[in-house]
């Protein structure tokens, strides 16, 4: 099993669906500011979103299709989109510096239609501030089915304006909040996320345009990550999203900065430290920007020069970084290192030391772990245990007693992940405990699968079920959460 | 109330049964009686007393370990003590606080020498609140919320774990673990995860690496655990902690004896079933080397490292599986990332070099080249090894290996800090005098000549280098030489030393006004045996010296001139310094040496001197020289001429 077959080849059907509309969406945007309206690239993306839009409407009895924005989060039909809304950062930014409350799409929507709109909304409205403004500027370039909408008023719970307001109509008027409020806990971590995100596509944008990379927006909020850690580590760890830009999947580097500064607070208290070790697992896989695109996209088995190219993205990301305002020589050396084996193997060729620095044993760690555990659109999702023993099996490429630690920290059953007890009853854990596989489990759903009223959740600290009370975990589950 | 109790060992009158009946007792008074009743009280003082006796009694074993205690625990209907077990008479006062115990999740306690009356109390009235309980699956920290000092609450759920408990108390081999299964892999694994067994187990892989790398999987950690485990006497199992310390003494004897070392156990009566056991388990894990091992091989008993599974065989999710394959891994002493720097900062370097060899145009990188000057601010051994490695270390080709090296010097001499050429060990004088005159020159700015040992050894390179060869190689480092430093070359000319007299010279010829101080100094220090360096001792002062006296001396040393060669540059410099005199003092007396050194040297210049020394009288416009100086320039002219 080599790393290389579990996150370079993120080749897959197609998703469809309003999750995947807004996520194709979030692609074409930023296409489009990184190439030239005309550039195929930025084509090909809203060719995609079409097909997704015509998806939507087939299955729509509205004849149109409706994007709500408000809060910081993308609804659709009533519902939050919380995956599609931790991608969407700029999108939903952009919305309310106009102070529009999403978008509506009429059954006519053409593709121009929608090149209209991405270019608009990455290029021309900076210098529009209002959503009424912004459509007839949209009017004015000939696309008349597609229109933002005005700002969601919880007061009256209807639009503003004459358009009809279909994604609301299907909730009461506190469903908005209900369904935040359906796990608080998860809100700061989910705008974190979000941050995180739109900061990832900023830097992708400005490495893939020329520009030199600002590494400061990400480097303020991997000091939040850190600090959310320490405070809520569940509600952080279960935050797991797959999207991707190209084949630049942020939500891995993301996931692969929690869990290497989730590992590395255990091994250092210096924040300074942690904050590098975040900064450095977040731009990992930045030279993936400068992978050609056939590669990043081809869906045949690489050819040995088109892996090659493939190969070079940790001396992109080196280089991307040092390139980069105030650049870390310990960011540039993880990204440089990361696919590296201590035995020699893996690549770039380079000269060898007999020992990585811990930061990029670290970060190793972490992005395998993450690649193996995390929903990909052409796996499932594998348990913690089958990963760690796949980790162990990959002779030269860990730091055994480095992985034993990381095991040992992240433990058999991480903090974060759902399990199902003997009892039947299904919980989250949420702390580890000296026994590793007595966890301190709290559970939210009953035997007969119905979930427990918030009085009867319990935190069950398994250690103490002993004798004939013994209570074990019986595995872990696996269904993609959001 | 020492009224026997069926016993093994004999009366039951021993301080620690008897302190187990009375702790029995005090607990049925305290659920009757207030905290300050009389009863009370006198019960609790010979409580205290009861466990002074029995923990003098048990200084033998308590030597071991200060801190151990005196543990009761009650299994089944047998009351567990350190040294010996009783059956449990029903309806006794043991009885009825065992099922107190028992309801509060408890197999017993540990009374350590700390305890207080206090402490006793407050564990007391909380194990009578507890049996009032009425909710069921209370948790072990809701029955427990406080710490009662000196009181060690020992669990019960290592009920059924160890069938040995209760047994005869003496060493009962293979009386060990009664259930096996998962609950035993379990309980290993526990073990296992335990700081002190798997430090230990850590130190015991360290000295068996090379067995473990060979695929000794009988050193498996848990495989010798169990051993252990199975082997060790019942009363070694009366709590985790007691195990734990039994377990850790076994592997401390095992230590010894895979480091090498002597076993450290002193071979008392009390400790002689550890060593037996120690020298069991590591003759059963630890003693197949060499053939057997090799036998073991080839009939498939020692499998690979990875525990035997072929590498593409389905990996599952089994946890316990896991936990056994995690324990084979070493165990992190402590990794600390503070100790990481030094690793950290050689990697970095590793990396930016990567970029400096490998890019058409590395100044281009905003970065490099300031994080390349950051890295090697404070350079230690790491970074050295890291720059011997791109300047020496193989490459492709011949061709990418000069140019990697071309490239590495051309950062270090451009960012000020050649001298790490030589701080890596790149500049070995091997080298230098292997590639001269190519690497002399670098050798010369990067050598440090305040430093002893770099002095001797540019002298020692220069002697091997020869003066000849040197001289020679004048007009190919005359490039090396211009791009020294002021500070770098005026360096060279201290501590003299005779081997470096040849590289004098060229430095002299490549600044010539400004070294000429400097290589007089360093001329006179050397006192060559030539007669023409008397100019060195005759004036005080070295600023009238010439480069062409100073360089002819040296070419005279080494016989690249003759004497009379030198006649024209020793009178000039003697020339010089009467007219510099001329206003001072015209009658010094080495000016008046030097007016008569002029006849030995003659020269056009001396001569007209010495005319016109004579002639210049005192005058009405202010005369130069006085009448005797006059008159011994005219003695020294008629010299001259004879001459
Ligand atoms: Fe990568
Ligand atoms: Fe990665």
């Amino acid at each position: 099993m080599c790393e290389q077959h579990l996150h370079d080849d993120e080749r897959d059907a197609r998703p469809s669906g309003p999750v995947a509309f807004v996520d194709e969406l979030v692609v074409a945007l930023t296409n489009a500011r990184i190439y030239s309206d005309e550039h195929p690239r930025v084509n090909s993306a809203v060719e995609v979103l079409h097909e997704g839009l015509q998806h939507l409407l087939r299955e729509s009895d509205r004849g149109r299709v409706q994007i709500g924005a408000s809060d910081g989060f993308i609804f659709y039909a009533g519902q939050p989109l919380l995956g599609a809304s931790l991608s969407a950062q700029r999108l939903l930014q952009t919305l309310e510096e106009l102070g529009s409350g999403g978008l509506s799409f009429e059954s006519t929507t053409t593709q121009e239609d929608l090149s209209s709109l991405v270019r608009f909304v990455s290029r021309e409205a900076k210098r529009v501030d209002r959503f009424d403004v912004a459509n007839s500027a949209l009017d004015k370039q000939g696309c008349r089915s597609v229109r933002l909408l005005p700002p969601y008023q919880e007061a009256s719970g209807s639009w503003t304006d004459k358009i009809e307001s279909e994604w609301v109509e299907d909730f009461e008027s506190e469903t908005l909040q209900t369904a935040l409020d359906l796990d608080l806990d998860m809100e700061l971590p989910a705008r974190i996320y979000q941050d995180v995100v739109g900061a990832l596509q900023d830097a992708m944008v400005q490495s893939c345009s020329g520009k030199n990379l600002d590494t400061a927006p990400a480097a303020g909020y991997v000091e939040s990550i850190l600090t959310q850690l320490t405070h809520d580590t569940t509600s952080m760890m279960r935050l797991s999203r797959y999207e991707k830009y190209d084949a630049f999947t942020f939500g891995h580097s993301i996931r692969v900065c929690f869990i290497a500064l989730n590992f590395a607070r255990h091994l250092t208290k210096d924040e300074r430290l942690l904050e590098r070790i975040g900064m450095a697992a977040l731009m990992h896989d930045i030279g993936k920007a400068w992978v050609p695109f056939e590669v990043l996209h081809s869906t045949e088995r690489l050819s040995d020069a088109e892996r090659a190219e493939m190969n070079m993205h940790p001396v992109h990301g080196g280089q991307i970084l040092l390139d980069s305002n105030n650049p870390d020589p310990l960011a540039v050396s993880v990204a440089f290192s990361h696919h590296q084996n201590q035995d020699g193997g893996g690549y770039p060729q380079s000269i060898r030391l007999a020992r990585p620095s811990a930061a990029t044993m670290i970060v190793k760690i972490a992005d395998v772990y993450e690649a193996l555990t995390a929903v990909r659109p052409y796996k499932p999702k594998m348990a913690p245990a089958r990963a760690y023993r796949i980790m162990m099996d990959m002779q030269g490429f860990f730091e055994p007693s480095l992985l034993r630690r990381f095991i040992e920290v992240n433990g058999v059953y991480p903090v974060g992940s759902r399990v199902k007890l003997s009892t039947g009853e299904v919980g989250r854990v949420i702390q580890l405990t000296d026994s590793p596989l007595e966890p301190i489990v709290s559970t939210d759903q009953a035997e007969s699968g119905e979930g427990l009223f918030y009085e009867d959740v319990q935190d069950l600290d398994l250690r103490e079920r002993f004798g004939k009370n013994r209570i074990k975990v019986d595995k872990v589950l696996l269904d993609a959460e959001m | 109330m020492s009224e026997a109790i069926a016993s093994e060992a004999g009366p039951g009158t021993a301080p620690e049964f008897r302190l187990a009946e009375c702790w029995a007792d005090f607990t049925k008074a305290i659920a009757i009686y207030p905290d300050s009743n009389e009863r009370v009280r006198a019960k609790l003082r010979e409580m205290l007393a009861l466990l002074a006796a029995a923990l003098q009694e048990a200084k033998a074993e308590r030597s071991l370990d200060p801190e151990r205690g005196i543990s009761i625990l009650f299994r089944e209907d047998v009351v567990v003590l350190p040294s010996e077990s009783h059956d449990l008479p029903p309806s006794s006062a043991l009885a009825w606080l065992r099922t107190r115990l028992d309801h509060a999740g408890l197999a017993g306690v540990e009374l350590l020498p700390e305890v207080t009356e206090e402490s006793v109390i407050g564990f007391s009235r909380q194990l009578l609140a507890n049996y009032l309980r009425k909710e069921p699956g209370v948790s072990a920290r809701d029955l427990w919320p406080e710490v009662h000092e000196g009181v060690v609450l020992i669990d019960r759920r290592f009920d059924g774990t160890f069938g040995g408990v209760g047994g005869t108390g003496t060493f009962a081999g293979g009386s060990g673990m009664a259930t096996a299964g998962t609950d035993t892999r379990h309980f290993i694994n526990s073990l296992l995860a335990h700081p002190k067994v798997s430090k230990r187990l850590a130190r015991i892989q360290a000295h068996t690496l090379d067995q473990i790398a060979e695929g000794e999987t009988t050193g498996r950690a848990s495989d010798m655990l169990k051993t252990i485990v199975d082997e060790l006497p019942a009363d070694a199992m009366h709590s985790r902690d007691a195990l734990i310390s039994a377990v850790c003494d076994v592997m401390e004897g095992i230590e010894g004896r895979v480091g090498g070392a002597a076993a450290n156990h002193p071979a008392s009566a009390d400790n002689e079933r550890f060593i037996n056991l120690m020298h069991q388990v590591s003759r059963q894990h630890f003693a197949r080397q060499g053939p057997e091992l090799e036998r073991l091989k080839t009939a498939g008993v020692v499998q690979t490292p990875a525990g035997g599974r072929a590498r593409d065989a389905d990996i599952d999710d089994d946890v316990e599986q896991l936990l056994e394959e995690v324990n084979r891994l070493p165990a992190t002493l402590g990794v600390r990332l503070a100790d990481d720097a030094a690793d950290a900062a050689a990697e970095q370097l590793t990396v930016l070099m990567h970029y400096l060899v490998n890019l058409e145009r590395p100044s281009e990188l905003r970065g490099l080249y300031p994080l390349l000057n950051r890295v090697l601010e404070s350079p230690g051994p790491g970074e050295f090894a890291v720059l011997r490695r791109y300047l020496e270390g193989e490459a492709e080709s011949e061709a990418v290996r000069m140019h990697r090296r071309a490239a590495v010097i051309e950062f270090l001499v451009r960012a000020g800090q050649p001298y790490l050429l030589r701080a890596c060990g790149a500049l070995t004088p091997e080298y230098v005098l292997e590639s001269f005159p190519k690497g002399f020159g670098l050798y010369l700015e990067t050598i440090d000549m305040d430093s002893p040992r770099d002095a001797e050894e540019l002298d020692d390179v220069c002697r091997k280098i020869g003066d000849e060869r040197l001289l020679e190689a004048g007009p190919a480092l005359q490039g090396d030489l211009a791009k020294l430093t002021s500070r770098q070359s005026s360096a060279l000319f201290n501590r003299p030393n005779r081997d470096r007299l040849a590289l004098i010279s060229l430095l002299l010829a490549h600044h010539p006004e400004s070294r000429v101080i400097e290589a007089a100094t360093f001329l006179r220090a050397l006192d060559l045996p030539e007669e023409e360096n008397f100019l060195l001792f005759h004036f005080n002062e070295f600023s009238l010296m010439t480069e062409a006296y100073l360089r002819g001396l040296i070419d005279l040393h080494f016989k690249r001139c003759t004497r009379e060669d030198l006649y024209g540059a020793v009178s000039e410099v003697l020339c010089r310094h009467i007219l510099a005199m001329r206003q001072r003092n015209p009658q010094d007396r080495a000016r008046l040496d030097s007016i008569r050194h002029l006849a030995r040297f003659p020269s056009a210049r001396g001569w007209h001197l010495l005319q016109e020394i004579a002639k210049a009288g005192f005058g009405p416009f202010g005369g130069k020289e006085p009448a005797s100086v006059r008159r011994l320039a005219r003695t020294v002219s008629r010299d001259y001429k004879a001459a």
